[in-house]
């Protein structure tokens, strides 16, 4: 057989293509700038988010830094990147890394890398299961296919499912009822639930209340009964999305709190969001308190919520927003518009912290750690996804982190040693 | 302006004459291609045949004296008839003699192949030539998925989507064609996953440039499938049975008067499958644990049943052919996208009526071809997503008095579908060198239907279905072929315009819904060049091609997914370069193939997902880079070894927002980037009795591992490299195999007399877990029989 130059010259070409795409980029450098006055006992893990909701987990020691930029740092891969919770140096997130449903528990190991544990699926095929980890040994989660007036109880270590809690008593034989589907708190020995009794509507996403009032069931732990059923008028709808806590316990004062979205599509005056409270040592709504949005901005919503010393920490828009504003309509819900907030419980009054506004896009609330509260940022326009840190002592606000083109950061959990 | 431009190039292009084409193809008495064999037309040279055997002319109708030379020696005079109503296509067969010189031992006329043809376009094109695979079980992905540069992804079993992969890009990029018709307008009785293989005559792959007759919206190439057209009375059936209760019916029949004036046939079609494999899931123990469980919701029947009836060979028409088809498509739904959850009732079906109307014409003495057809289309398709219950994998309900709908949140649809369709393709021969082609393809669609538990406007509680919503859009092309270099060089110019208009009816945020209309435009053009010189063959094209949004992603669903009105046709720059080599000697023969593809497509049209309404934008910009090889070698006439393999660099670039540019240059996520085949076959003859033969074959396919979700470039394993910095189980497969071979192995036995074909085929004969989409296993081993029977 003749050799022949051409058949020898399309063989290169691929060959250069074949190991030229082969070829690893080693322009980022995947070691973060180090930095001295980083608490070296601390494991900063933040999840990132492309914009298709895909991303990472990823877990920071000794490569924490002010400017992170992930790239080459290894992470456990998930489908749907939308936050996690921790309980002690252990990670819980909303369906597995696939998105099946369910809760999903992991670890991280000796080489600061996030690992799979163990996956409580849920039964039920939509993206509806919500979840409290209350202690090593004990957690509930909704569940519609084991009834939706049913909370179902489960182990957090071993995540296996370890019985139930029955509100059906408490049905009114409405289409649409549940229990516990959006809020999932707890307080000494009680469990606080949402009872949503009414129905969802054609062409709507919310379930319209049969009364328009939002009602928490109180649940004795130690009696194993329900205690009783809280209402309270001038607004509907506790909480929004799985896996979105709409609720905060005030470590200082305990105090209970819950945010009312109010119907969101159509945003009635007169039933706006409202930020509610169940005192401490009560199991009935606090008649006298509510925190009106239309006080600040309407027609908005509150969509976050952290209390600490009875001081509310929430995000309020800088403009009239609709949630179902979105597309070529209107001002839409993932624009650079909420702004970080405190309100006084008492006297009401809102003061706007100075920190990026956010976009929406992560739900995490501020969270408290040695005395300083922290807040997520994603803003479009500038590029920005980080943290910063108040102090509510000082009234002091810093940085904490910020990500360099390293996707939207839609979580972020501080585990100490 | 454009089609203005179009209408008076072509009225120009009237008023010039010319000849019919005329193949002639030169083989010695082994079969093997004789070339540089001087052939001189009525005393006038007109060329040597080329490596292949092969030289192409143009000729007038009429008689013709042929003169064959090899050097200074007269090998032979023969006449020819040429009638350009038909084609003319001959095949000369030579002996050479001892003293080198050559005699015409016998002359025979037969057609030269369409795949030999279509290989002598300048397009990077594939053909794949079915005639001598109508033994094989199956569906047609099977055999598409063994040609070079082509993936087929699919759910696995009878009946599910497929969808095709080509030089990187898939889904909506690449168009499917029947006869040249969008094959949406068949039905799913007729798909990549229902079309047994003796169905077709061949099937055409255009990596790419497209030619003109298939004026569509196409990114990134097409395929065509191309019906049977048997010169002879036929009467034909097959049968094939097989695991998960599958049976398969075909019958072919052909029957012409004896002037072959008219003539009445049928291809049609039926398949059944319980689909009923075992997978691999997770049931519903506590801790959950993966097992081994059968499907029990997946059954798919179909068929399709075409009659076509035509009149030829009169003064007003070549051919005029009326096609009716009528064909029906139920399938049970069993599971999600990850396979995690069962379902245990949703199923969809439709019932689907097409009629198609096809003339051919040669006019102006034979310089001018029409190729025109049009069709109409109704379907009914029904979607039930109803069930209040729940099921686990092992098919027994987990949960009761739930609300309807299994999947998401209920579905009792019915939809009504009418389409209308036309094509019109003109070929007119400007001179002996120059060839115009016209294309033209209208393509409507209007539909109508109800679901109660679907999109229902909140103010004024419309059904969203109820209101109707239409959909067109028109291509239209004009090139212009040439030969150059005594037809050693053929190139290719042409001109492409899409447009689109929608109208339908959509919900704004508050839910007040209204009607909205949309419509886009775009140009595009191609250009490509053959070059056929001894043993060589060479080919480059480039196409700015174009794909239109079509009406769901315009109006979405109106329910989870929202409208954009704004949304913009896809684009991309796609190049081919291709090379082939044939070494041949006595009854060995060596094929060398390669070509590079590079394809830079931007506003790639992308879901964007959030709660409560997703919409697709135009947004990701990708390269692709790629290359595929394909050998093939003949050591002696009873085996046949080849392999091919193809490799697909394909990349984000240009991310616009600064946060995201980590995933600058990462890998588009889910689609296979590195895959290949090979293939032996041996051929045995008069096993049994005279003029029987015996085939065995051995097939492989081979999927290296690929992402489900983008991984930054500097994080990416190497190609044979272990996944270590990433946890990840978004990958497939997911169980640490670098990739996913499956061996099919299949006997196959043709009886001389009577005209009888024995067949049995192996698939997945390792039993290996193989997945194309997430988690979604697809059959293990699996055994069928075929007996296929020519009645005459």
């Amino acid at each position: 057989m003749k050799r022949n130059k051409f058949t020898v010259m399309m063989i290169g070409l691929s060959a250069l293509l074949f190991f030229g795409s082969c070829s690893k980029e080693k322009g980022a450098d995947p070691t973060p700038t180090p930095s001295g006055d980083l608490p070296a006992n601390e494991t900063w893990v933040i999840y990132n988010a492309a914009a298709n909701w895909s991303g990472g987990i990823y877990a920071l020691k000794n490569n924490k830094a002010r400017e992170i930029n992930l790239s080459g740092i290894p992470f456990f891969q998930v489908s749907s990147s939308l936050g996690g919770r921790t309980l002690g140096k252990t990670l819980y997130k909303v369906n597995s890394a696939s998105n099946a449903q369910g809760i999903l528990k992991l670890s991280i190991n000796s080489e600061s890398k996030v690992v799979e544990d163990k996956f409580l699926p849920s039964l039920s095929t939509a993206y509806i299961t919500n979840y409290l980890v209350a202690s090593p040994t004990e957690g509930y989660y909704w569940d519609d296919v084991r009834g939706g007036l049913k909370v179902q109880k489960f182990n957090p270590t071993t995540m296996e499912r370890t019985g139930e809690i029955d509100f059906s008593s408490l049905s009114e034989g409405l289409p649409d009822e549940s229990a516990g589907q959006l809020i999932l708190a707890k307080r000494d020995d009680k469990l606080y639930v949402d009872l949503l009794l009414g129905t969802k509507l054609a062409g709507d996403w919310q379930v319209s209340p049969k009364n328009k009032e939002v009602a928490i069931a109180v649940y004795d732990l130690t009696n194993n009964k329900i205690l009783n059923v809280t209402k309270f008028g001038g607004t509907t709808n506790l909480g929004v999305f799985i896996d979105h806590v709409l609720w905060s316990l005030d470590e200082k004062t305990k105090d209970l709190y819950f945010v009312a979205v109010g119907d969101m599509k159509r945003q009635p005056i007169e039933y706006s969001s409202k930020i509610l409270r169940i005192k401490s040592g009560e199991t009935q709504f606090d008649p006298t308190f509510s925190i009106d949005i239309k006080n600040y901005q309407f027609p908005a919503e509150f969509n976050r919520l952290f209390v600490y010393d009875s001081k509310i920490y929430t995000t309020v828009p800088s403009r009239g927003v609709s949630y179902y504003g979105g597309a070529q309509h209107g001002v839409t819900y993932r624009s650079d518009v909420w702004y970080w907030t405190q309100i006084d419980a008492t006297t009401k009054k809102a003061t706007r912290l100075n920190i990026p506004a956010d976009s929406f896009y992560g739900t995490q609330n501020p969270f408290l750690h040695n005395g300083e509260i922290y807040f997520l940022s994603n803003n479009t326009t500038e590029g920005y996804s980080g943290v910063n840190q108040y102090n509510p002592a000082t009234g002091n606000i810093k940085e904490t982190f910020h990500l360099k083109e390293s996707g939207r950061l839609n979580g972020f959990n501080i585990i100490t040693e | 302006m454009v089609k203005i431009f179009f209408t008076i190039l072509l009225s120009v292009s009237c008023m010039v004459a010319t000849a019919c084409p005329v193949y002639i193809h030169v083989t010695d008495i082994n079969g093997k291609a004789a070339s540089n064999v001087v052939v001189t037309i009525d005393h006038i040279v007109k060329g040597n045949t080329d490596a292949s055997g092969i030289l192409m002319i143009e000729l007038d109708s009429g008689e013709h004296i042929l003169h064959f030379r090899k050097g200074a020696i007269l090998l032979k005079q023969v006449n020819i008839n040429i009638d350009c109503i038909k084609e003319n296509r001959f095949d000369f067969e030579l002996k050479e003699q001892g003293d080198n010189s050559i005699t015409l031992q016998q002359v025979t006329v037969k057609a030269l192949t369409a795949k030999e043809q279509l290989g002598q376009s300048p397009f990077s094109v594939q053909a794949i030539d079915l005639k001598k695979s109508y033994d094989k079980g199956g569906d047609i992905g099977e055999i598409l998925n063994r040609a070079s540069g082509v993936r087929l992804r699919s759910d696995g079993g009878v009946g599910a989507p497929v969808q095709i992969n080509l030089g990187g890009l898939q889904g909506k990029a690449v168009r499917l064609f029947k006869d040249g018709i969008p094959i949406e307008l068949f039905g799913h009785g007729f798909s990549l996953g229902t079309i047994p293989v003796n169905m077709l005559e061949r099937v055409e792959i255009y990596k790419g440039a497209m030619p003109l007759y298939l004026a569509s919206d196409a990114l990134g190439g097409g395929v065509n499938l191309v019906s049977r057209h048997d010169y002879k009375n036929l009467a034909e059936l097959s049968y094939e049975a097989g695991s998960f209760n599958t049976h398969r019916v075909t019958a072919n029949g052909l029957w012409r008067n004896g002037i072959k004036t008219w003539y009445l046939g049928t291809s049609s079609s039926l398949n059944y499958s319980d689909n009923d494999y075992k997978v691999n899931v997770p049931i519903s123990t506590n801790p959950t644990t993966y097992q081994d469980t059968k499907r029990f919701h997946d059954a798919t029947r179909s068929y399709y049943a075409e009659i076509y009836t035509g009149i030829q060979n009169r003064t007003w028409t070549d051919d005029l052919r009326l096609t009716l088809i009528a064909s029906s498509f139920y399938k049970e739904i069993q599971h999600d996208a990850q396979m995690d959850k069962a379902y245990g009732e949703p199923y969809s079906k439709e019932r689907n009526y097409t009629s198609l109307l096809t003339y051919k014409k040669f006019l102006l003495n034979n310089r001018m071809k029409v190729n025109a057809v049009g069709t109409y289309s109704y379907f009914k398709t029904r979607f039930i997503d109803t069930a209040t219950v729940r099921y686990g994998w092992d098919g027994q309900i987990i949960g009761s008095n739930l609300k309807p709908g299994e999947i998401n949140m209920g579905n009792n649809q019915l939809i009504n579908y009418k389409f209308f369709s036309s094509r019109l393709n003109l070929t007119y021969e400007l001179s002996d060198r120059h060839v115009l082609d016209f294309s033209e393809l209208y393509y409507q669609q209007r539909r109508i239907g109800s679901d109660p538990l679907g999109a229902i406007s909140a103010i004024e509680a419309i059904d969203v279905l109820s209101v109707p919503a239409l959909y067109r859009k028109d291509n239209t092309a004009l090139g212009l072929r040439s030969n150059w270099l005594g037809k050693e060089m053929e190139s290719i110019i042409a001109l492409k315009y899409y447009h689109f208009q929608t109208e339908g009816y959509t919900t704004d945020n508050f839910g007040m819904g209204y009607r909205s209309s949309g419509t886009g435009q775009q140009l595009g053009y191609l250009g490509g060049l053959r070059w056929n010189h001894g043993k060589y063959l060479f080919k480059a094209s480039y196409e700015y091609a174009t794909r239109l949004p079509d009406e769901y992603e315009i109006f979405g669903d109106a329910r989870l997914i929202k409208e954009n009105m704004n949304l913009k046709p896809e684009k991309s720059h796609n190049v081919n370069l291709n090379g082939q080599y044939t070494v041949e000697n006595g009854e060995q023969s060596l094929t060398l193939s390669a070509g590079l593809f590079y394809r830079k497509v931007q506003d790639i049209i992308f879901l964007q997902l959030d709660i409560p309404f997703s919409r697709y934008i135009n947004y990701e910009r990708a390269q692709v880079k790629g290359f595929e090889l394909e050998a093939n070698y003949v050591p002696v006439r009873r085996f046949n070894i080849g392999m091919n393999v193809t490799y697909q660099d394909i990349r984000r670039i240009g991310i616009k927002e600064a946060m995201f540019r980590n995933l600058e240059n990462s890998r588009v996520p889910n689609v296979p980037y590195f895959f290949g085949n090979f293939w032996l076959n041996a051929y045995f003859w008069n096993v049994l009795h005279k003029g029987d033969r015996l085939e065995l074959s051995w097939n492989g396919n081979y999927t290296h591992r690929f992402f489900l979700q983008a991984i930054p470039k500097n994080q990416e394993p190497g190609l044979f490299e272990k996944v270590k910095n990433i946890q990840t189980s978004l990958i497939i497969p997911r169980d640490d195999r670098l990739g996913q071979l499956a061996n099919n192995v299949g006997i196959y036995y043709h009886f001389a007399k009577p005209k009888l074909t024995l067949s049995g085929e192996c698939r997945n004969i390792g039993d290996v877990r193989l997945y194309d989409n997430f988690n979604v296993q697809k059959p293990g081993r699996a055994f069928y029989l075929k007996v296929l029977y020519q009645f005459f």
